[in-house]
């Protein structure tokens, strides 16, 4: 009995001291890693919503609207010295209180070879504060800005980003971003469009 | 002397006899990295987004954006050609850097066929809609003259809804 007894425990011991086999775990790694390889995605890409602005609205900027010095909007320009923002906000900019505006000029010259976008972005919030329901900014570029650039400053309006208990999270500020150049004297739109329609012609269309 | 690697082997043989015949490979550690790994690439595995025609010499710039690309027309703008889904369309771009007028006439017609097509399409497939999307893929060191001319000739031909594609910045 008592043989016996200690028997019983040996082959306990025995059986937990044996190997795991892994084989089939080495398996299943040796499928799973490659699919997963082949799946990754090491850099993400995202988009960009930009507008252009319409042909009408190039032409309603020639007569001022309302206010003193044109249509209630924010802009910002895009220079190769640095940016600029200016342009007329309101507090209610599609509603009845549309005459109480305010007209703005910001100047924030490069610095070095960086431009001032913390300085922007500190003109924007404040901005955002004071006028809460204007959603929309047009980036006048000049020709020789680089894309980059342009980049940076719509991150720079889309959103402002913020730690708050210890999270990152983020709140709009001018999300809705048109793309134009700045205004010249020498329009030669129409030109333009002459150039589309006979395109067109040649390809049948019209 | 010469019986030594005899000796040797003898050795090596009765060892093998007390490992049970088996050559002693652990796999733990093995198995340990491949863990690591499979959390690893879990971790970066993503299950949406779509496949897209990455265009050589093309380095766009990164963005903080999260919004998702959608399946659309999509033209690379490099430094010195255009490329409209994979397929270079101009191969010079050197009179654009000094030309003032804003149309491209061979983009604009590459796009405005492919805007008939689609349009033609949404007639014929009952759930195909046509919703003028495009997506620009561009060089950062691009100036924006250049890149002007892209948007605007895009905008010309039927695709209104611009997106430009970036890469995630953290």
């Amino acid at each position: 009995m008592k043989s016996n007894r200690s028997k019983r425990k040996t082959s306990t011991r025995e059986v937990l001291a044996a190997d795991v086999d892994l084989t089939p775990i080495m398996c299943l790694f040796i499928i799973l890693v490659p699919l997963l390889l082949l799946s990754a995605v090491f850099e993400r890409l995202s988009a960009l919503h930009v507008h252009l602005p319409e042909a009408s609205t190039i032409e309603e900027t020639e007569k001022p609207e309302e206010g003193p010095t044109g249509i209630v909007e924010l802009r910002l320009l895009v220079k190769v010295d640095g940016l600029g923002l200016e342009g007329t906000l309101s507090h209610d900019p599609a509603g009845k209180e549309r005459d109480i505006y305010e007209d703005i000029s910001y100047d924030f010259p490069i610095q070095g070879d960086l431009y001032d976008l913390d300085r922007l972005r500190e003109t924007l919030q404040d901005l955002k504060g004071k006028y809460p329901r204007h959603e929309q900014i047009v980036f006048l570029v000049d020709d020789k800005v680089s894309y980059d650039i342009i980049v940076q400053a719509m991150d720079t309006c889309r959103l402002d980003y913020y730690v708050e208990e210890g999270r990152k999270r983020s709140r709009p500020l001018f999300p809705e971003i048109a793309l134009s150049e700045p205004f010249s004297e020498e329009g030669n739109f129409e030109g333009l469009r002459k150039g589309t329609r006979e395109i067109d012609t040649k390809l049948g269309i019209r | 002397m010469a019986q030594e690697p005899m000796a040797k082997i003898a050795r090596a043989r009765r060892s093998q006899d007390m490992m049970g015949g088996r050559s002693p490979v652990l796999l733990t550690p093995l198995v340990d990295m491949f863990v690591i790994l499979l959390i690893f690439l879990l971790l970066s595995y993503s299950t949406g987004g779509h496949l897209m025609y990455m265009a050589q010499s093309v380095l766009m710039p990164e963005s903080l954006s999260r919004e998702q690309l959608e399946p659309a027309v999509e033209i690379a703008v490099a430094a010195d050609r255009i490329y409209v889904d994979g397929e270079v369309i101009m191969d010079d771009l050197t009179e654009w850097y000094t030309e003032k007028k804003l149309l491209m006439p061979v983009l604009y017609e590459h796009l405005k066929l492919k805007a008939l097509k689609f349009k033609k399409m949404e007639e014929e497939v009952p759930l195909f809609h046509f919703a003028g999307k495009v997506t620009i893929q561009a060089d950062r060191a691009l100036p924006f003259h250049v890149l002007k001319k892209v948007l605007y000739t895009a905008d010309r031909a039927d695709f209104p809804r611009i997106s430009l594609a970036v890469y995630q910045r953290d």
